[in-house]
């Protein structure tokens, strides 16, 4: 069976702008003063990154900050576009790269379901159907007609996660948000993702938390300046991390 | 990275698969903005409402217009700039601002301009309740069949507007200026525009700009389907339908071309 997502030889290129010309203004300007003219560099946020990862498994990304672990999960929401290589990703795809996204504070916990529902594609009926759900498992009932402003950050980030968990989807790409809120609710989201896990759901997920990719991960990949630097089980490629940040810090730059 | 997304079709079917999005984008922005009651719409009213009696006192008295039922006769015309005005306005920076969902959430950016025009157009449906209240009390309105031309002429001029709204939210992403530059442009396109006067009072060096404005065309064949009892002549039907396919068309196109950058570029 082919693999669910698929990455082949991506690169990915910013253009760092210094002296951004963001003002028509400046842009004029710049015409007759060299010295404000807008000079461009470019970074390799990923290169030559390969990765195949097979229907129903929970595949880990790790490494240290700017690695392009976001990166990565931006192309493969397709919110950006690779500038070398091709990427395939089967089935419905929930893109979990923020919690609550398009919250209004204004608004109440349940209009706010319906517009960060509605950001992932689901219909009105759609919504309806998984609303006394998501109020339950936010365990937030008695505060869902509230303006979210009076929310508490936890609380906002228990809708957040709630409505995610009830996206029909088969994939799920995660930016560092797999559990949240209070000791209690945060075993409740791994039991969660245990239970879609068993349920045949495939993950991709971004994560600093190198106790939950050995516990609940079956394979990872170690990104260290925008290339694959190991790919294997769980717990070989945790490994590799903490021999690579032991060997950064016998060795300093 | 100039990477073309899927083809204008796929995206505008996309977009209308998004429709549950962009009716809560709405109902938000008129909860949030509006504060959810009547009174906060007819406050968005009472602006345009007050300058509207301003511009009636200078033109009619002041500079002595020599229009029939003039206060019908611009009430159409302006009923139809303040829309645009706004939604294009609005339009510029709808992207910019909503930097968090064009960078974190998976969805047809097209939305994101739509919901900022179908925002404005709840707004115009109710000026235009108001305005054929108006023009009927003030006289100049004729009641006959042909008043059902007004409703084509109404949603082709709102896809007009999307139209552009979709290249200025565009441009609105690589010129944070871009709305500087528009409140600018604004007033010199308002007075380009035939809405206190008729196109023949124009003088000659203006005459051409006034014509070639495409304003000119939506708010000429509106005056006469409810101003002069008669549908718009052959003509009038040409250069409307071909300014919103053109405009829809290039609208489009530039948004498909430039949309996959957009995430990186605000």
């Amino acid at each position: 069976m082919s693999p669910v997502i698929e990455c082949r030889a991506v690169c990915r290129v910013f253009t760092l702008r210094h002296n951004r010309q963001i003002l028509l203004k400046d842009r004029a300007l710049g015409l007759f003063r060299p010295h404000l003219r807008e000079r461009r560099e470019q970074f390799w946020a990923l290169r030559d990154v390969t990765l195949a990862v097979e229907s129903g498994e929970s595949f880990a990304i790790i490494g240290p900050n700017g690695a392009g672990k976001t990166t990565l999960l931006r192309l493969l929401s397709g919110i950006y576009q690779p500038t070398i290589g091709t990427i395939s990703v089967r089935g419905r795809i929930a893109p979990l790269l923020a919690l609550g996204l398009g919250f209004q504070s204004d608004l109440s916990g349940r209009e706010n379901i319906y517009i960060n529902a509605a950001l992932f594609g689901l219909t009105t009926r759609e919504i309806r159907s998984v609303e006394a759900s998501i109020i339950e498992f936010s365990e937030l009932a008695e505060f869902i007609d509230v303006p979210t402003k009076n929310y508490s950050s936890g609380m906002q980030l228990r809708l957040g996660f709630a409505i995610a968990v009830h996206l029909q989807a088969e994939v799920f790409l995660i930016d560092e948000v797999l559990a949240v809120g209070d000791e209690r609710f945060s075993q409740k989201c791994r039991r969660r993702f245990d239970e879609e896990r068993a349920a045949g759901r495939t993950f991709l997920v971004a994560t600093h938390d190198l106790g939950f990719v050995e516990e609940r991960c079956d394979r990872a990949a170690l990104l260290i300046q925008g290339r694959v630097a190991a790919v294997g089980t769980a717990k070989e490629t945790v490994q590799a991390y903490r021999d690579h940040l032991a060997r950064a810090d016998a060795t300093p730059p | 990275m100039n990477a073309v997304g899927p083809g204008i079709f796929a995206r505008v079917k996309r977009v209308l698969a998004y429709h549950t999005l962009v009716k809560y984008l709405v109902l938000k922005d008129l909860k949030v903005k509006s504060r959810g009651t009547y009174l906060g719409v007819a406050w968005t009213l009472l602006n345009p409402l007050l300058s509207l009696l301003i511009y009636y006192v200078i033109f009619r008295h002041v500079f002595r217009v020599q229009i029939p039922n003039y206060f019908s006769f611009f009430l159409v015309g302006f009923v139809l700039w303040v829309f645009f005005s706004r939604a294009i306005t609005a339009a510029t920076t709808c992207l910019v601002e909503n930097e968090g969902l064009v960078k974190r959430a998976v969805f047809p950016l097209e939305v994101l301009p739509l919901s900022a025009v179908l925002y404005q157009f709840v707004h115009h449906l109710i000026a235009l309740a108001v305005a054929l209240v108006l023009m009927g009390l003030a006289g100049g309105m004729r009641v006959t069949w042909c008043l059902i031309g007004a409703v084509p002429l109404i949603v082709t001029f709102t896809v007009f507007t999307l139209a552009l709204a979709l290249w200025l939210s565009t441009i609105g992403v690589f010129f944070l200026d871009a709305r500087d530059i528009l409140e600018v442009g604004l007033p010199i396109l308002f007075w380009m525009t035939p809405i206190f006067y008729s196109v023949d009072m124009a003088p000659p060096f203006l005459h051409p700009f006034v014509v070639a404005n495409p304003l000119t065309s939506f708010i000429g064949a509106l005056r006469s389907v409810l101003l002069d009892g008669r549908l718009p002549t052959p003509g009038e039907v040409t250069a409307v339908v071909a300014w919103v396919l053109v405009a829809l068309g290039s609208g489009l196109w530039i948004f498909a071309r430039h949309a996959p950058t957009f995430s990186e570029e605000i």
